[in-house]
């Protein structure tokens, strides 16, 4: 990650969804996990047009899996998350750690 | 019809993966009482901005719009070159003549669609936005001068022809 560039939200919650679902991770499951556990109910184009952004920024590879009958015989495209999108991940969480550090107090947690 | 629609905006390579999602989505749903085609259909209307908008902004997207601006003005020359040859040529009745210039307009626009897809990736969605802003401005601001039902129907059919242009550029590429 360039120095200075820091991760959307999007991005930030996508990736996030990736590292959570591991070898399971398509659209349809990233968009799910999101809301599942945020409540946000993105659109399937948002997940499709952030994962596009992260894998031209070198962050996700996508691979094609193999077409399955509950989707009408269409395959399912995968995403991965790359050690460039980890070391972002981990960039963010930090920078996001040192803003947050002695605020606690506003959201009343830990 | 949401399919179809949905294609319209998507790359090739995406077309497949994301309407599967969709599917596979809206199988699991149907399951459960209170969603099904609203959810779907929902799921398409808001999934189009942000991939009007990933298709634009790749590489420079200034470009995409100069393309789709240029496309936009040149579609524009040609109709209103189109349209006065038709009302020089022939003496119409004011309906016919209407519904021909109509005619023309959303063909030049279904063509320039198509060219703007074909220059750059993503001109084409840009010009259909393009298409509904000035449609939308002219409609305000000369309001009398053509009949409604024409405007109306080029505030909705003409940037959909622009994307139906892309469309079938995408298409022949597959």
């Amino acid at each position: 990650m360039p120095r200075g560039e820091l991760l959307g939200p999007l991005e930030h919650i996508i990736l996030l969804a990736l590292v959570r679902l591991k070898s399971k991770a398509y659209g349809m499951t990233v968009r799910r996990e999101i809301e599942d556990r945020t409540g946000r109910n993105i659109s399937i184009g948002a997940v499709y047009a952030t994962l596009e952004r992260l894998e031209a920024k070198g962050y996700v590879s996508s691979f094609t899996g193999e077409p399955t009958a509950e989707r009408g015989g269409r395959a399912k495209r995968f995403f991965r998350i790359e050690p460039g999108g980890e070391e972002a991940l981990r960039a963010s969480h930090e920078a996001i750690r040192k803003m947050t550090h002695g605020l606690k107090h506003l959201w009343g947690t830990g | 019809m949401a399919n179809w629609l949905l294609s319209c905006f998507l790359t090739a390579r995406d077309r497949e993966e994301v309407r599967g999602d969709l599917v596979e989505e809206f199988q699991l749903r149907t399951q459960s009482p209170g969603a099904g085609w609203f959810w779907y259909w929902g799921q398409v209307l808001r999934s189009i901005p942000p991939i009007v908008w990933n298709s634009v902004r790749p590489g420079c997207w200034i470009r995409t719009l100069a393309v789709a601006l240029a496309a936009y003005i040149v579609a524009g020359v040609i109709e209103f070159v189109a349209d006065a040859a038709l009302s020089r040529l022939l003496s119409l009745d004011a309906t016919v003549h209407t519904v021909l210039s109509l005619i023309i307009g959303l063909a030049t626009m279904l063509a320039s669609g198509y060219i703007a897809a074909r220059l750059r990736p993503g001109a084409n969605a840009a010009m259909g936005v393009i298409v509904a802003i000035a449609v939308a401005a002219l409609m305000a601001a000369q309001a009398g001068h053509v009949p409604l039902w024409y405007q109306i129907a080029f505030l909705f059919a003409g940037p959909f022809s622009v994307v139906a242009g892309g469309a079938l550029f995408a298409r022949r590429k597959a």
